[in-house]
């Protein structure tokens, strides 16, 4: 009678702990999954930023991140894209919550942290510029699939062609979407208020 | 000649009878009145700019675009050589275009070219003034005073009304600028390219 009983402790012991077995393998196997699935963006780098700080990838965790390359020497594409980003920031009132921007320049040579923190002041505080040495740079936007290239123009000018997306991480670091130039507001609206909520 | 037709007129009038004649001469002069005035206007050129705007510029901008519309109501063709401001170092006409979400801007190969009947459009997400080296910042309600050369008309003046970012997003949303239509290449080639403008100007023959 007693060895019944033990006998079924022992089974059911040792379903218990098979049942944890199986349930691990699955969650790490999904988990694992997942993360092979889901494009992996960004690399790390060490930048200034437009107050002239250090600043390193670190700064893409913890908060929502809304990342856009371009340079201020760009007439149309960069100021309607910093002043969309900031509309949709102060649109978003209190579901903001903790959600950041940042203005990475494809220019740094020309763009300093003085001359970025100029250009981007009247799109609020909220938007924060990031420039340094131009290998870093070009490391940096490679790792986020942005092509830059410097193109002369007359009298010894130049222009830079960039991507123009703008890049969606969520406070994991991870890479969520893009908003695309002159995206529908309102659908870019909801994207900014979905990543702020993830 | 005109006077001799009035004699021919009034020599008329005593052989005809006068309410006849009197509208006929009426006609004749307005036929000559018209050849007139058309051949005035063939004299000076047919070009009119209209609706310039620029973009407010933030303090540590180097540049800034620029926006109009050229109409050819006269006779000949003309081409835009180029672009005069006071308030830049570099003034040129640029082109824009979205390839694959990568933004591509460059100065215009060749001149604009604007055939009779034909109108040139300078706005967002296409051809566009440049304005580089900005030795003042556009101010929004200010007025730009520029100059466009012309190949045949010379050089004509224009201003370009500076607005605030807020307005001048209503004005790319409203002037169904190139953008935001889901057909990009094919506004983005017509907008971007001198030889669509020509193939233009040739429909309006």
């Amino acid at each position: 009678m007693m060895g019944n009983w033990r006998r079924v402790l022992w089974l059911g012991i040792l379903a218990a702990v098979m049942a944890v077995a199986i349930a691990g393998y699955v969650v790490n196997r999904s988990n694992q999954q997942q993360a092979s699935t889901a494009p992996v963006l960004g690399s790390a780098f060490s930048l200034i930023d437009s107050d002239g700080a250090a600043i390193t990838e670190a700064a893409f965790f913890g908060r929502p991140t809304v990342l856009f390359f371009g340079f201020t020497q760009c007439p149309e594409i960069c100021p309607v894209s910093l002043f969309e980003i900031s509309t949709l920031m102060d649109e978003l009132g209190p579901e903001k919550r903790d959600l950041q921007a940042f203005f990475i320049s494809v220019d740094p040579e020309r763009d300093s942290p003085a001359v970025m923190g100029e250009y981007i002041a009247p799109f609020g505080e909220n938007i924060r510029g990031i420039t340094g040495p131009l290998s870093a740079i070009e490391t940096l936007a490679q790792s986020w699939g942005v092509y830059i290239k410097k193109v002369p123009i007359d009298d010894g000018d130049y222009t830079v062609d960039h991507t123009a997306s703008v890049f969606l991480v969520d406070r994991h670091g991870q890479f969520r979407g893009t908003i695309a130039y002159r995206e529908n507001h309102q659908i870019a609206l909801d994207k900014l208020r979905l990543l702020a909520s993830l | 000649m005109t006077l001799k037709l009035t004699q021919g007129c009034l020599r008329s009038m005593k052989q005809l009878s006068s309410h006849m004649i009197a509208p006929l001469c009426g006609l004749v002069f307005a036929v000559f009145l018209g050849l007139f005035i058309s051949a005035l206007a063939d004299g000076m050129n047919g070009l009119r700019i209209k609706d310039g705007w620029s973009r407010e510029t933030t303090a540590g901008a180097r540049v800034g675009g620029g926006y109009l519309t050229v109409m050819n109501h006269g006779q000949v063709p003309d081409r835009l050589l180029a672009v005069r401001a006071e308030h830049a170092g570099m003034s040129e006409v640029h082109t824009m275009a979205m390839q694959d979400d990568v933004m591509v801007m460059r100065p215009v190969e060749e001149p604009l070219l604007i055939e009779p009947g034909a109108i040139l459009e300078l706005r967002p997400g296409g051809l566009h003034l440049m304005f580089m080296q900005l030795n003042q910042q556009h101010v929004a309600g200010e007025m730009l005073d520029i100059v466009l050369v012309f190949e045949r008309a010379g050089e004509l003046d224009a201003t370009l009304e500076v607005l605030s970012m807020r307005d001048s997003m209503d004005r790319m949303r409203n002037s169904g600028d190139h953008m935001g239509h889901g057909d990009q290449a094919s506004h983005d080639k017509n907008g971007g390219a001198n030889d669509d403008h020509n193939d233009e100007s040739h429909s309006h023959k």
